[in-house]
């Protein structure tokens, strides 16, 4: 279970997971939900890289194939939540889950050796 | 709004070999699956609502797989019900079957309960059905049951149906007593 690399990223956004829910609602309006689950999934972090050199760029993509894709779950290092300290904890290992690659990160040619990438993760349970 | 919480408990009693039974119920850590009353028995308890965590129900543990139960409550003509158990496509669920001889014959009490808010259980209801088979899939194992009653069969005995005997009366003319 490979570590994501240590990078600060120039640009995050965090949501939240949903619970397994299904709505029912009735002609009346009245909705009914029953939940089919204790825990949370599909917390999402959507990063983005902006200008990184070569080098940094190819620690994204080394980690992207030895997870085979979006196979295999990992851990996200603190340098992911620079700068945040209460929601630090809450967001970076929500319960009982492990993060994945939503899909394969996207890498933008900016100039010469410098790129922008930009790498989506989804937390699902174990 | 309405908010249901529903668990289900799968506890089914399996036949295989009696060798096989009895690897099957040491290699078990967590004593969801254990042996049965009698040789070559062997009993599997799950729930599918608390993740990763195991619950105790009464004396009985449930071991966490996320199963989905799929099939009729009841119709007009009184047949027996079909029900299909969803399992990934894992470990778990590929042993059941093949060490459980095919999942025929086996034995399951499926029960629903209702949860308050605090995942506390207010009501539940226990059904029972017999094993009919399995089939497998890339992602999932479908284990198939039907209801150990059913109204009307080639070998019902030649008496006089009353409500008092057999209850609600099937009400299709497709009644055959020999």
């Amino acid at each position: 279970m490979a570590e994501f690399p240590k990078i600060k990223p120039t640009s995050r956004t965090f949501t939240l997971g949903s619970f397994p829910t299904k709505t029912y609602r009735a002609l009346s309006g009245k909705i009914t939900r029953r939940n089919f689950g204790n825990k949370a999934f599909g917390h999402a972090i959507d990063l983005g890289f902006d200008n990184i050199e070569e080098n940094i760029v190819k620690l994204i993509v080394d980690h992207y194939n030895e997870q085979d894709g979006q196979t295999l779950g990992f851990t996200i290092p603190l340098e992911i939540f620079s700068g945040l300290d209460l929601l630090q904890s809450s967001l970076r290992s929500p319960s009982q889950t492990l993060w994945f690659y939503a899909e394969a990160p996207s890498i933008a040619s900016v100039y010469r050796s410098l790129s922008s990438v930009a790498v989506k993760l989804v937390a699902e349970i174990l | 709004m309405s908010t249901i919480r529903i668990v289900q408990y799968f506890d089914l009693l399996a036949f295989t070999s009696e060798k096989a039974a009895r690897q099957f119920a040491i290699a078990d850590d967590n004593d969801t699956i254990t042996a049965g009353g009698n040789p070559g028995e062997i009993r599997h308890r799950y729930q599918n609502y608390f993740v990763n965590q195991q619950k105790r129900r009464g004396n009985r543990r449930f071991d966490f797989v996320p199963f989905r139960s799929e099939g009729t409550v009841s119709n007009i003509g009184g047949d027996n019900n079909l029900v299909q158990i969803l399992f990934p496509n894992v470990e778990i669920g590929i042993r059941m079957v093949e060490q459980g001889n095919g999942n025929r014959l086996s034995r399951l009490t499926l029960t629903t309960a209702w949860l308050n808010e605090n995942d506390g259980e207010i009501k539940s209801y226990d059904e029972r059905f017999l094993g009919l088979g399995a089939s497998f899939s890339e992602t999932t194992i479908e284990l198939r049951f039907r209801s150990a009653m059913d109204s009307v069969g080639a070998t019902f005995p030649g008496r006089t149906l009353t409500r008092n005997l057999v209850g609600p009366l099937p009400l299709s003319s497709d009644l055959r007593l020999q």
